[in-house]
């Protein structure tokens, strides 16, 4: 792309507080209202995005050091943002009928007004890929590349989580790939191909390596590989299999070793390596789900922190042009209505109420770091002693690199917040009393540490959704015995449970029993699905 | 950093939409044809319908209700620490982490929505014309037809939709209280008249002047809220294709003497009116003749011919020869397809019977296809005999089997059969039912 020759910058870094070229044409076209007023001009163009990228870009780069992959904007329409957020955000994902489910619903939500659509999405590959709706206006197309260009980007290549567990270099290859395959399998068997689908897409949650890092993922290979990893696990799966006929006589059964030895969390993992029944092609698509599972899964662990960084930037790059004067007059109000809405926080009585918005409390937290870093109060000094006057940028980064939102809130949650947001803790223990619900801390001296505990607890893994592993496999009857550990004695819910058992024994684990264990509040072991049924 | 528009790609869903509707095809089609099973489908389902389809759930392992939980709330107003609060109703536990969407499934209510094409497809799938290809298919790639290419928010004055323009403007403008500005506008003028309405010794000039005041700040208002803005304007547009054009003609008979009483009528009305709609969606091109007959047969256009009324005697023989006149005058054979559907209650003058076989077999020579449809009701002389005069001199053409797959013969007694019998007459060949 080539440089822009006539953009103005004088105003940029270093330049202080002095007016830009009172045109500001570097943003906007102007237009004559009826009433013979200059106003800067609602519609947008494509150079002008590109101007606008380049302007944020270099305040964002140079003034507050982001690190960023380069960008690429892609201009969309309303239908086909529609398209992009129910095929989970991949714009060449495979093709499923769930995705049209989802699509038919948010059409029809989003055509009877009961839904509005994001502004902007954005994918964390290598260059950044961020689709921008062309309905927005155009001060809306700079809040959303500020937003997602800048904050969600250098969060996708900061964040230690996104380091580590996805790779943004290959992402959009690996899914071609994968949708290739997926429609070579269909070419070749038909509607067997859905049904995997199905009973992978129920365990999607499960496909995921929490505590090792997985390989990089690299499509050419992928593809080369592909082939040999088939034959190779067949051979595996067969050996297993061969020495383990099955037997009916339970009674005989003696202690020994489980298999696995230690519990397996990545449930699709072992049933790609170890089900009994599956074709090479049919291990390969299980495969797929679960690589893509992985891809997002850093995504459902940094909510807060993501959104709250992306805020944090689109906030303070406009706020920064603002100041250079370089924002045309009108956009800061419809920019801080805009800003308004995404972090609103209803109180917990408020009719809108729906819990705690991670907008709205990722970027207070990030605020309030930069607070403590350039105005801390003796407070600040006693419970972040390392942060509080250091370099704030430094400590922002370093914030957004090394935590996800558990720890995170642990972290950098401060009482000054806690009490801004009137935060207060609820205590729901059936067991203890069952009559009533219990205020557990306030935003108070005794309350703080307990507040930050809570709130960091709601956001691990275990709280937003079971922790179900692959518990044994019984190598005389080859039954798969799934295993729930609850979380704060919360069950399992059987009807769920149920259908997803459904799915496992007739379609991943060849008719052969299935079995999901759990636990009652009393610690015992139960049985919670069965299949065959007896 | 690159900057794409990928706009003109247009959307890709639909492959996933079609994979959704080839998974639920069995419902989704029996649905629509219990819907419009009487065969009244022309008039209604303008807006498309929301079909009602089960086991489309995709279950996922969830937490259940119980157990301890643990949670902050932002915006405490006056709690302080041991506080103790009744326990909702509907028990407690509900909502594990608190996070959005863990409600219980709804997923069995899924409705599905269809728009009015896509009913149709479903309703006059697998239907068609009989024998077409046998004839001239003029492959003129030359001609080009207009064709609907989405919308855009930007195009010429005539091709905006005020619909979608102002299904935008309009939920802008009442966020900021247009319409209910207006109304206070509306009832303030309304007070006004009705002071400056009396004698101006006993008005009221302080209420008047501040009314005054209150119009002007409220117009002013008013104003700055665009009724519509530039933004939001939606305008049609279209490309242009070009299209295989296959010349055909239906040539719709029907009896309409006073033997054929309402009910009769109404459902031979009914069948036309599928057939018209059959061929205008399928058959972009064709070219359809409606006849009607007493004892004597005139050619009229569509809107007479479905609600007309009309009396008289029979004599089928003029609505064939009538079809014939038409037939030889205006399309000829060698380069159109020629189509007739015949609807009676098979009542008709013994004199005609001959003149009417002779008229039949001549028009079987010309034609691609000739459907019959004889309407009875419960009322009918002939319900109680079984075979009326027509059906039985059409069964010994029928019967020499000279003219398979060219000439069909169906019997239709009440409303609900009127669809079936349809389908059976224009089914795809080679296609079960």
């Amino acid at each position: 792309m080539s440089k822009r020759p006539t953009m103005n910058r004088t105003s940029g870094r270093g330049a202080g507080r002095r007016a830009a070229d009172p045109s500001k044409q570097w943003l906007c076209e102007w237009e004559t209202t009826r009433e013979g007023i200059l106003k800067p001009a609602s519609n947008w163009s494509l150079p002008q995005l590109e101007r606008v990228e380049q302007t944020i870009g270099q305040i964002a780069h140079d003034e507050f050091r982001l690190d960023t992959y380069p960008n690429q904007i892609e201009i969309i329409t309303a239908e086909q943002m529609l398209d992009a957020y129910t095929s989970i955000g991949l714009p060449v994902n495979y093709h499923h009928w769930s995705f049209g489910k989802h699509f038919t619903q948010q059409a029809k939500a989003y055509q009877r007004g009961q839904m509005g659509l994001a502004y902007e999405l954005v994918i964390n590959s290598n260059p950044c890929i961020a689709y921008l709706m062309e309905e927005n206006t155009a001060l809306m197309q700079l809040f959303v590349i500020a937003h997602a260009c800048f904050g969600h980007n250098s969060f996708f290549k900061g964040n230690h989580l996104f380091r580590e567990w996805t790779d943004a270099e290959a992402i959009i290859d690996y899914i071609l790939f994968a949708r290739d395959y997926i429609a070579q399998c269909e070419a070749l068997y038909g509607d067997e191909v859905e049904t995997i689908l199905d009973a992978c897409h129920t365990l999607q949650q499960y496909g995921v390596d929490r505590y090792g890092r997985p390989p990089k993922l690299s499509p050419r290979e992928e593809r080369e590989l592909q082939k040999e990893r088939a034959a190779y696990l067949q051979s595996q799966v067969n050996d297993l299999w061969l020495h383990s006929l099955p037997k009916e006589n339970a009674n005989e059964r003696q202690e020994e070793k489980r298999f696995p030895e230690s519990p397996e969390e990545n449930i699709l993992y072992f049933i790609e390596k170890h089900s009994p029944s599956l074709k090479p092609w049919e291990r390969e698509i299980v495969r797929i789900v679960r690589k893509i599972s992985q891809y997002f899964y850093p995504q459902s662990q940094t909510q807060v922190m993501n959104e709250g960084w992306a805020s944090f930037w689109h906030y303070t790059l406009i706020s920064r042009l603002d100041e250079l004067g370089m924002m045309p007059p009108g956009y800061m109000m419809e920019f801080l209505k805009n800003h308004t809405n995404v972090v609103y926080q209803p109180n917990y009585d408020d009719q809108w109420y729906g819990g705690i918005n991670p907008y709205y409390l990722g970027f207070n937290m990030f605020r309030d770091i930069r607070r403590i870093c350039e105005h801390p109060t003796d407070e600040d000094r006693k419970w972040f002693p390392d942060i509080a006057g250091s370099d704030w940028i430094t400590t922002l980064q370093d914030a957004m690199r090394n935590y996800k939102d558990e720890s995170f809130i642990q972290q950098f949650l401060s009482p000054t917040l806690i009490r801004q947001m009137h935060l207060f803790g609820l205590l729901d223990d059936p067991f203890r009393n069952p009559r009533h619900l219990e205020i557990s801390a306030i935003s108070d001296e005794n309350g703080y540490r307990e507040i930050r505990q809570i709130l960091a607890a709601e956001h691990d893994l275990g709280a937003l959704q079971p922790t179900i592993e692959v518990y044994n496999v019984d190598k005389r009857d080859r039954t798969l015995t799934l295993r729930h550990t609850p979380w704060n004695k919360v069950p399992l819910d059987k009807a769920s449970m149920d259908e997803v058992a459904k799915h496992i024994h007739t379609r991943l684990w060849g008719n052969f029993p299935v079995k999901v264990e759990s636990q009652d509040t009393e610690g015992r072991t139960i049985t919670v699905s069965q299949l065959p049924s007896k | 950093m690159a900057i794409i528009d990928k706009r003109p790609l247009g959307g890709q869903s639909d492959i996933n939409r079609d994979r959704f509707k080839k998974r639920y095809k069995g419902q989704i089609e029996k649905a629509v044809r219990d819907m419009v099973k009487d065969g009244s489908i022309a008039d209604d389902h303008k807006g498309g319908a929301d079909i009602p389809i089960k086991g489309t759930s995709e279950p996922h392992p969830r937490h259940g209700r119980g157990g301890i939980h643990k949670r902050v709330l932002p915006g405490n107003h006056d709690f302080t620490r041991g506080d103790k609060i009744d326990r909702p109703q509907g028990g407690g536990g509900g909502g594990g982490s608190g996070k959005p969407g863990q409600g219980p499934d709804n997923e069995d209510d899924f409705l599905f929505h269809l728009d009015q094409e896509e009913i149709m497809k479903y309703f006059l799938d697998d239907l068609e014309l009989p024998n077409m290809a046998k004839k001239h298919m003029t492959q003129d790639s030359d001609q080009l037809e207009r064709v609907n290419a989405g919308i855009a928010s930007d195009g010429p004055p005539p091709r905006l939709s005020i619909p979608l323009t102002y299904q935008r403007a309009y939920p802008r403008a009442h966020i900021f209280g247009r319409p209910k500005m207006k109304q206070e506008l509306k009832k303030l003028l309304k007070e006004r008249q009705a002071l400056m309405a009396g004698p101006e010794e006993t008005r009221d000039q302080a209420r008047v002047n501040e009314l005054d005041k209150l119009i002007t700040a409220l117009r002013r208002k008013l104003r700055a809220i665009p009724f519509m803005d530039t933004s939001e304007l939606r305008y049609h547009t279209s490309t242009f294709e070009p299209t295989p054009i296959a010349q055909a003609v239906m040539v719709c008979i029907m009896d309409v003497s006073g033997s054929m009483d309402e009910e009769r009528k109404g459902l031979a009305k009914r069948f036309y009116k599928l057939l018209y709609l059959f061929l205008k969606r399928n058959y972009k091109k064709i070219q359809v003749v409606f006849i009607r007959h007493t004892t004597e047969a005139e050619e009229v256009d569509e809107e007479k011919f479905f609600y007309d009324k009309l009396n008289g005697g029979t004599t089928v023989s003029t609505g064939l020869k009538k079809g014939m006149e038409i037939i030889k005058a205006r399309y000829n054979p060698n380069e159109w397809n020629v189509y007739v559907a015949q609807a009676s209650d098979g009542e008709n003058w013994g004199s005609d019977n001959v003149e009417c076989k002779n008229a039949l077999l001549e028009l079987l020579t010309l034609v691609q296809y000739y459907a019959y449809m004889e309407v009875r009701t419960s009322s009918s002389y002939y319900s109680t005999l079984g075979m009326s005069d027509l059906w039985k001199l059409y069964q010994t053409v029928y019967e020499t089997r000279k003219y398979a797959g060219i000439f069909e013969m169906r019997k239709v007694t009440s409303a609900g059969e009127i669809y079936p019998v349809f389908r059976e007459l224009f089914k795809k060949r080679g296609v079960k039912e």
